[in-house]
């Protein structure tokens, strides 16, 4: 819980990648547990409280903005709304500056 | 099971964290059950509260560190009473049974687990001594999660008088010389709001079921 300001996690590392490869869409909750998942290669998706525990530090911290969609639009397509993250100036900078300490392949490639 | 954890561990967290957390898992249950039909898709869901249960309870944790939550949790004292009384209840069974004559050779984890005890009950009173002189002096505030009904109130007012009695009787059980008397009172106050509680959960329980079989009572 402490940590030094301007460190990520490697998860929240990968959230923010994510983030930024579904730009300027946005993701939420569950497509973001998948695409966590098919990027592993894994069927077994991140636990819940690991997952919104993440994206709740990643909000704090000013790297992501979320923002609940329309009541109608979830209602119309019969599901509870979604709450859908955006990747902020800071959360590419923070990306790009954490990059240069830990490089991961195909960081900022565009997803097929 | 995924709702109703969130329900637990956002239980007088501050109202917006609390209802964004549940809408968010909420939301989160729905697309996972809508994506497959599955019949893992439940055990799948299950797996992800679990492994995710230490991250909540840290999350629970951070969200405590904010300004003014000792204060709130002095006018709404069921979570802190709750979460002690998770703690001394399987500690007063132990100490019980670490009494037993049959139990040899436990005298020093018996002495530890016993002071722990009376610590931890020592805990539970003070905290609803205290919370209880709060509600007396500052007067009654409004709670995110109040209990709507007869029944939610008899059963939020008997589960937190059961935690009590239970430290009441605890903290008197073990000691040599004790007040044994009144650790028996404390129990037999503490089976009988039991009962109380138990036929209300069952009634509530009934209500729901009818409720969502259509047949509003």
């Amino acid at each position: 819980v402490f940590r030094r300001p301007g460190t990520l996690l490697p998860l929240e590392r990968r959230i923010l990648e994510v983030a930024v490869q579904r730009a300027p869409g946005g993701v939420y909750g569950f497509s973001l547990a998948q695409d966590l998942a098919d990027e592993d290669g894994h069927t077994r998706l991140v636990a819940h409280g690991t997952l919104y525990k993440a994206l709740d530090r990643l909000r704090r911290a000013g790297y992501l903005t979320a923002e609940w969609e329309d009541a109608e639009a979830a209602a119309s397509a019969g599901r509870p709304r979604r709450r859908v993250y955006q990747v902020t100036a800071e959360g590419r900078r923070i990306l790009v500056a954490t990059a240069q300490a830990a490089p991961r392949p195909g960081f900022g490639e565009a997803r097929a | 099971l995924a709702l109703w954890w969130v329900s637990v561990y956002t239980s007088t967290a501050p109202p917006e964290d609390a209802a964004d957390r549940r809408a968010e898992l909420a939301s989160d249950v729905a697309d996972q059950l809508g994506s497959t039909q599955s019949t893992e898709v439940s055990l799948r869901i299950a797996g992800r509260v679990l492994r995710g249960v230490p991250a909540d309870v840290v999350w629970r944790l951070a969200v405590e560190r904010a300004p003014g939550r000792a204060g709130y949790h002095l006018a709404h004292p069921a979570t802190v009473l709750g979460v002690l009384a998770a703690a001394l209840i399987p500690l007063t069974i132990v100490g019980d049974v670490l009494r037993w004559p049959s139990v040899g050779g436990a005298g020093d984890l018996r002495e530890v687990v016993q002071a722990a005890v009376v610590l931890l009950s020592g805990a539970v009173v003070a905290m609803a001594f205290t919370a209880g002189l709060h509600r007396i002096l500052r007067g009654r505030s409004g709670s995110p999660v109040r209990p709507t009904g007869l029944l939610g109130l008899v059963r939020r007012w008997t589960r937190l008088g059961m935690f009590v009695t239970w430290a009441l009787s605890a903290l008197w059980r073990f000691p040599a010389g004790g007040l044994g008397s009144v650790s028996a009172v404390a129990w037999a106050a503490c089976a009988a709001l039991f009962l109380v509680w138990a036929v209300a959960t069952g009634m509530h329980g009934l209500t729901w079921l009818m409720r969502r079989s259509g047949k509003t009572p």
